[in-house]
């Protein structure tokens, strides 16, 4: 059924009447709200319709929905990247639903307009979900408690709910929600339902729900789709940025055993359509495609690095000014300036880059290892040439996201490629060396300070010039600052005296997009390494510097002391070894890292990380561990050895061999703790990446006595 | 089309492809178990291993004519296998893409060398890449199993 028809059906169920009590005219059908309901005007018409239709007898709103055996589904409409929105959103639903843990399942929700915006990125899902999820589930948990309260031929006030069931306190009596289910499905939904203050799963060190599944083999990832009839395509593409391919041999192409066929795309790309992966791959490799530079023959990632150190030097556009950073500077007792520098970093997502399509009696059906469902959806009812009501978009596990998911191409790609295998479905998947050479790369960057210091050693001036390419790799911005690009550099959490931040980008046609903490990754590397030479200059200690410029309420200062404690800042480090701090707030969430470094044959090792995060309320305490745990892996990886390089127009690197990831036998131990945080939800997804970058490259600056400001810090590959 | 008789997971079955076909997509695309995961194609990445003979082998860069003992891949470890209750026990996975590799290859070290030292634990895992960076919680949970 369309969500339109199960709309329908729904208001006519509801009636009238009960919309205008709870505030709401027919918004679907163009009028006008009389009020804010429960969830508010369209919130509320959306919430109420079932996508997909559900059996259950109990089913308020559409995150979730109880059966007669108490089965209590709940629908996550947040991509499971490995980021564990399977278990935290569903726990914030059973904490305000008071359900039976043991019970919960978890259903992941297709790309549809009934379940609100579905993108998952900027560490949001959680900070968005919170208040919307939580009423998800206080609304049940009113109806249940009525229903129950009938049962017991009480009044509602005498009853209470205990896991998964209403019970009445005077006499101890209990039924299950499961039995209520059927009672509880014709009550009218309240309007506004108080919720608990008390919480029985927020907070509570929990277990992935989905654990059991990815440790035997039975998780199913976009990769693992498997369909009757399904044929499975790789496409050639141009080697180069902008170039062309020429000619292929086809009919070698097709004489491999298992190609199906050869198909030139209409980008100029050309996909061999098998009856199995390798067969694909296989194929596209007899093509012999003689692969043409286009105009970007000469494109060279080291002359964009040059270009990104020379626009340190302009004008640039305003970021941020407090005070005059010019007569601060021509005043100081000293100054320290500094170039810092990153390079283009790929994803390399475990899972390679895929989508799965299928085009049969007039619609479309799309299954995607997709952070943006909704986009998904859009791409294929626009290509596809159908309404979007005719577009079926499955939301599949992600093997890793970390940002490049948020881009639809192959999803373009797949849905051209399903037009020729129709009716049969077709899966693309992309090799490793796609995925690596056709990045949406994180950008390239590189920062200039003036630090003015006092006779003191006070700071009293810090200017800081940063340069990235022009977003997604068009024409220069003209001087509208990009908000991303500068993100974890525009305001200094520092008290610093006269500050100025200023920007400029640099065109380039190397395409780039978001990369697991996007602006703060790279901005953070800088400002914080640029701090330590600061307190190396001014022989301070990092920590007490740190708290000596940080205002009095700042959040940094619980982590940072916290750190503190877990490393024992103080003692002195092993033999040959030194330790770097770094911290950083980004995504409503604060984070201090301290890392201990030392140099072995030359190149740096890591031994011990230690970190501190405060990210307001937590949910799940295990989750937020092994994000931040995570995060520092991730973010070490890049600083040890991300590095992605143009040459003739052509990406260098291709597969892990060059394209170098951090290991078991490299990987740190590492010690995180989450303190308790007072406020609302902070994002936690990427919040643990940008600070071991700095922490490390501090390290090292300090044990080799020559500062770092360059990554990645092994030499390119 | 030649056509090979493998052993999987205790079955005989067999396949009618080409002999160079890796049994990685043997496994994938002609006998559907897709647990056993691609990540690389080359050997590098440890996604694609199962055990063959008892070894751990990346199935991504063996021929399906070259397979000469049972196969096994985790769909064949049963789910009570003491590494696949640790990994649930340590909370091990994240987006779990890489974990059917580990598993294999963690499995195959520990039946031949039950308590590995820090170093062999470390050198035999080093093949096996995970973005997520699960690595800490891998070590605990193949610690936890070879007793020390
Ligand atoms: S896919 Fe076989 S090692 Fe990577
Ligand atoms: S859990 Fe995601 S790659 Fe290992």
């Amino acid at each position: 059924m369309t969500e339109e028809a199960t709309s329908k059906r729904r208001w006519r169920k509801l009636g009238r009447r009960q919309l205008i009590s709870l505030g709401v005219t027919a918004a679907a059908a163009g009028g006008v709200g009389l009020g804010l309901g429960f969830f508010g005007g369209q919130h509320w018409e959306r919430r109420q319709m079932r996508v997909p239709p559900r059996e259950q007898p109990f089913s308020p709103n559409v995150f979730l929905a109880i059966d007669h055996d108490g089965t209590t589904t709940v629908w996550v409409t947040r991509s499971e990247m490995g980021q564990g929105v399977s278990t935290s959103l569903p726990m914030i639903v059973a904490d305000a639903l008071d359900a039976d843990w043991r019970a919960v399942r978890v259903e992941q929700a297709p790309a549809s307009r009934t379940y609100g915006y579905q993108g998952t990125m900027a560490s949001a899902s959680v900070r968005s979900m919170y208040e919307e999820l939580r009423e998800a589930g206080g609304v049940a948990r009113a109806m249940l408690l009525e229903a129950g309260a009938t049962v017991f031929g009480v009044d509602v006030a005498a009853c209470d709910t205990r896991a998964g069931g209403v019970i009445h306190r005077a006499s101890g009596r209990r039924v299950g929600y499961g039995e209520l289910a059927g009672l509880a499905g014709t009550l009218e939904v309240p309007s506004a339902p108080a919720l608990r203050d008390e919480h029985r799963w927020i907070g509570r060190p929990t277990r992935r729900l989905d654990a059991r599944d990815k440790s035997e083999g039975r998780a199913v990832y976009g990769i693992d789709v498997r369909l009757p009839g399904l044929r499975y395509a790789s496409i050639e593409r141009p080697r180069g940025i902008g170039g062309t391919l020429g000619d292929v041999a086809e009919e070698a192409a097709r004489a491999v055993d298992g190609v199906l066929d050869v198909v030139r795309m209409t980008s100029g790309s050309v996909a061999v359509i098998a009856e199995h992966t390798f067969a694909a791959f296989a194929g596209r490799r007899a093509l012999a495609a003689d692969h043409r530079a286009g105009p970007n023959a000469s494109l060279s990632s080291a002359r964009v690095e040059e270009r990104l150190r020379d626009a340190t030097r302009g004008e640039g556009a305003e970021v941020y000014v407090e005070g005059h950073v010019r007569p601060a500077l021509a005043g100081a007792a000293r100054t320290l300036e500094a170039t810092y520098e990153v390079p283009y970093v790929a994803h390399q997502c475990m899972e390679p880059i895929n989508a799965t399509a299928r085009f049969a009696d007039g619609a479309w059906e799309v299954w995607a290892p997709t952070q943006d469902p909704m986009t998904v959806r859009e791409t294929v009812a626009e290509l596809g040439g159908v309404g979007i009501e005719r577009c079926t978009v499955h939301v599949t596990l992600l093997g890793g996201g970390f940002g490049r998911r948020t881009v639809p191409e192959e999803i373009r790609q797949v849905v051209e490629l399903a037009r020729h295998t129709s009716p049969n479905p077709v899966q693309l998947v992309w090799t490793r060396e796609d995925d690596v050479q056709h990045d949406y790369y994180r950008c390239a960057a590189a920062h200039r300070f003036e630090v003015g210091l006092d006779a003191e050693g006070e700071i009293v001036a810090w200017r800081d010039h940063v340069a990235t390419p022009t977003h997604g790799g068009g024409e220069a911005s003209g001087g509208r600052v990009d908000e991303l690009a500068v993100d974890g550099a525009a305001r200094p959490p520092y008290r610093f005296g006269a500050v100025e931040v200023r920007w400029s980008d640099v065109a380039s046609p190397i395409p780039t997009g978001i990369w697991r903490s996007v602006g703060h990754g790279y901005n953070a590397f800088a400002v914080e390494a640029m701090l330590d030479e600061v307190a190396r200059a001014t022989e301070r200690d990092p920590l007490e510097l740190r708290l000596a410029l940080l205002p009095a309420d700042a959040r940094h200062r619980a982590v940072l002391e916290r750190v503190a404690q877990m490393c024992d800042w103080t003692a002195p480090p092993p033999e040959g070894r030194a330790r770097g701090l770094a911290v950083h707030a980004c995504f409503g969430s604060v984070c201090a890292q301290v890392a201990e470094v030392s140099v072995e044959d030359s190149l740096p090792r890591v031994h011990r990380v230690w970190a501190a995060v405060e990210c307001g309320r937590v949910i799940n305490p295990l989750g937020v561990k092994a994000q931040i745990l995570g995060g520092i892996v991730f973010g070490l990886s890049a600083a040890l050895h991300g590095a992605i390089d143009v040459e003739a127009g052509r990406v260098r690197q291709s597969n892990f061999h060059d394209a170098v990831v951090l290991r078991m036998d490299a990987c740190p131990e590492i010690e995180v703790e989450v303190l308790d945080g007072a406020g609302e939800p902070g994002g936690i997804g990427e919040v643990g990446v940008p600070m071991i970058a700095p922490a490390v490259a501090s390290a090292l600056s300090r044990l080799t006595g020559t500062p770092v400001r360059k990554l990645p810090l092994f030499p390119r590959a | 089309m030649p056509r090979y008789s493998l052993e999987v997971n205790g079955e005989s079955v067999e396949v009618d492809v080409a002999a160079d076909v890796p049994l990685l997509w043997v496994l994938r695309d002609v006998l559907g178990l897709t647990g056993t995961k691609y990540g690389c194609g080359v050997a590098q990445c440890g996604a694609c291993t199962v055990h063959v003979g008892g070894v751990a082998v990346r199935s991504c860069s063996l021929r399906v004519s070259r397979v000469r003992a049972p196969v096994t891949t985790i769909e064949g470890l049963g789910g009570d296998h003491p590494l696949q209750r640790a990994w649930v026990e340590h909370d091990v996975p994240q987006c779990g893409y890489c974990q059917s590799g580990q598993i294999m290859s963690a499995s195959a070290l520990l039946a031949r060398d039950p308590h590995p030292d820090e170093a062999t634990l470390r050198g035999a895992m080093a093949g096996n890449l995970c973005r997520c960076g699960t690595y800490p919680r891998i070590l605990a949970a193949i610690r936890s199993v070879a007793g020390d």
